[in-house]
């Protein structure tokens, strides 16, 4: 990764909020800086990364935790900020008056799966619009240091992958089309 | 009998393998002569093999030749995961499943979920039947339609004589299936949404057997329908490949309500038949303590692959800090235990007065009037 891209700043200044970075940008981000983060406005889809979901403004702590949340990665060098945490992929099989049921998958233990049922108030109020069957979710608990005060935390973000675009649509279909082509059919 | 024992050629076998907590089902048959049937496929998600080639592998059975036909009755995850390593591994195994006319469409809505899975968002059952397709192209082969009152395996040796017939899904069903295509792809093409259909149901795949004078009725998912076109009622009223009652039955989904029809019982099956289920239990749990006592009633030799009786309901086993954190923050969490277990039904072809040898293994257990009270 560009080196000009990345810039030494403090978390403080950006927030990932929404999808699960690739392994390769985690790794280069860990490699490159300390406090890695990732400048949004410098980064663009060509370069083969979508960093649309990195906003300004975030904690530490609500940054590392989303990070390590993200990726199922055992971050050591957050231990100071972040003591230990358990993190879940969801998504919505059920919707009730005011909360869904989920079905979860332990991001550390992939085997059996969970469900646990949410209460719409769980969710902030910018993903709440993102509550609807199927939707996939990212669930954290740990217990953080903020302050040199443990804090037990709790919380849920929405995916916001953005909409294929045409060309993926048609890269997509155009293989489809291709498979069906080589295949006998009776 | 041990499960490692091999049946004997004249010898007829059912094995429905099922799991507690809806991670699948899948049975395998043995129609006579060396020759398998797969019908289905799950995985133990713990170590994620492939629980029926497992268990072919575990007789001794050269999975290479002797297994002739695997059926997927629909692609729910129940019913798929493991369906491309068996298919892979059993290379000259015929695949039929229930399709849509539309062939570019259907692989379309295939490959859109199965690009998801590059975002992380699970797409496991669509995932693995695209494997199976691709497996089929690269194989040179024909992926084959199953559809109502089709032939789709016949064979005669030593005495024994075998058909495999489809019952389901009927014409009308999956002209349906084509028009629903278009509004899944409208659903499925949301990359932040796990594909969750449920409709598939109404496209399983119902099997029936012949083995000589035996007859096997295998309900897969399928359900009731409002309209006489398609589900059991179809069944019941057109399939023409229907000679006799069955004597073994696979309950279809789960043993839920909708599952359920009383002319099943008078029209296709014989009086108390061996009956077999496989729990479910998510949000929802199947069988229902009403429904498990209806099937007694027609069955005295029911059986459940899981008990549903022990099939917990707590969080999984954590770091103590981490268990009392969940309990505070969400105490509704709680696994979906996974427990399997096998009932194996064995009959021998080459006679007509006898009936069928059941062995139970692992969490499988049969029904009673006592059990069912114990349920809640």
């Amino acid at each position: 990764m560009d080196s000009t891209v990345i810039e030494k700043i403090t978390s403080s200044d950006y927030q990932l909020s929404d999808t699960r970075l690739s392994t390769k940008v985690v790794d280069e981000a860990i490699e490159t800086i300390d406090l890695k983060l990732i400048k949004n406005s410098e980064i663009k889809y060509e370069d083969g990364y979508d960093f649309s979901f990195l906003d300004k403004k975030d904690s530490d702590i609500l940054f590392n935790n989303k990070l390590h949340a993200l990726n199922n990665r055992n971050f050591n060098t957050y231990r100071e900020y972040y003591k230990e945490a358990q993190n879940w992929v969801g998504h919505i099989i059920e919707l009730k008056e005011d909360s869904f049921v989920a079905k979860l998958e332990d991001l550390h233990h992939p085997a059996t799966y969970e469900i646990a049922s949410f209460d719409f108030n769980d969710v902030s109020p910018e993903d709440k619009k993102l509550i609807g069957l199927g939707n996939v979710f990212y669930w954290s608990v740990g217990y953080a240091v903020r302050n040199s005060q443990v804090i037990k935390e709790s919380f849920i973000r929405f995916q916001r992958l953005p909409s294929w675009t045409v060309a993926q649509f048609d890269t997509i279909a155009d293989n489809a089309r291709s498979l069906s082509n080589s295949l006998k059919w009776d | 009998m041990g499960l490692e024992d091999l049946p004997q050629i004249h010898i007829g076998e059912v094995t429905l393998i099922g799991t507690g907590g809806g991670y699948g089902e899948s049975s395998v048959i043995h129609i006579g002569n060396n020759e398998w049937v797969v019908i289905d496929s799950c995985i133990d998600p713990n170590t994620r093999t492939c629980l029926p080639l497992d268990y072919l592998l575990a007789l001794g059975v050269d999975v290479k030749t002797q297994v002739k036909v695997i059926i997927c009755t629909h692609w729910h995850d129940d019913h798929i995961l493991g369906m491309s390593s068996l298919l892979g591994a059993c290379e000259s195994a015929k695949f039929y499943f229930a399709r849509s006319t539309d062939k570019d469409k259907f692989l379309l809505l295939l490959s859109l979920d199965v690009a998801k899975a590059d975002d992380g968002v699970w797409s496991s059952s669509t995932t693995e039947f695209f494997n199976c397709v691709k497996l089929i192209a690269e194989r040179n082969e024909i992926p084959l339609r199953a559809s109502q009152d089709r032939l789709l395996y016949k064979t005669e040796a030593n005495g024994v004589s075998n058909e495999v017939w489809a019952l389901s899904p009927s014409d009308y069903t999956l002209d349906k299936f084509d028009q629903e295509i278009s509004k899944l792809i409208d659903v499925i093409k949301h990359r932040n949404k796990k594909f969750i259909n449920e409709s598939p149901n109404s496209k399983s795949v119902v099997i029936y057997i012949k083995i000589n004078d035996h007859r096997i009725l295998l309900g897969a998912d399928l359900e009731i329908s409002r309209d006489n076109k398609e589900g059991w009622d179809n069944i019941l009223e057109n399939c023409l490949s229907i000679d006799r009652k069955a004597s073994l039955f696979k309950v279809p989904h789960h043993g839920s309500e909708n599952g359920y029809h009383t002319k099943i019982w008078s029209s296709l099956l014989i009086d108390n038949p061996v009956s077999k289920i496989t729990p479910w239990n998510r949000n929802q749990k199947l069988p229902q303590k009403s429904m498990l006592q209806k099937y007694a009633g027609h069955s005295s030799n029911l059986y459940l692959t899981t008990s549903v009786l022990t099939l917990g309901s707590k969080a999984k086993k954590r770091e103590k800090s981490i268990e009392k954190l969940i309990l505070e923050k969400n105490p509704s969490l709680q696994e979906i235990k996974y427990k399997h277990g096998i009932i194996r039904s064995r009959i021998d072809c080459l006679k007509n007065d006898v009936i069928w040898q059941v062995e139970l293994f692992g969490a499988a257990v049969q029904i009673d009037q006592s059990y069912i009270d114990k349920m809640a």
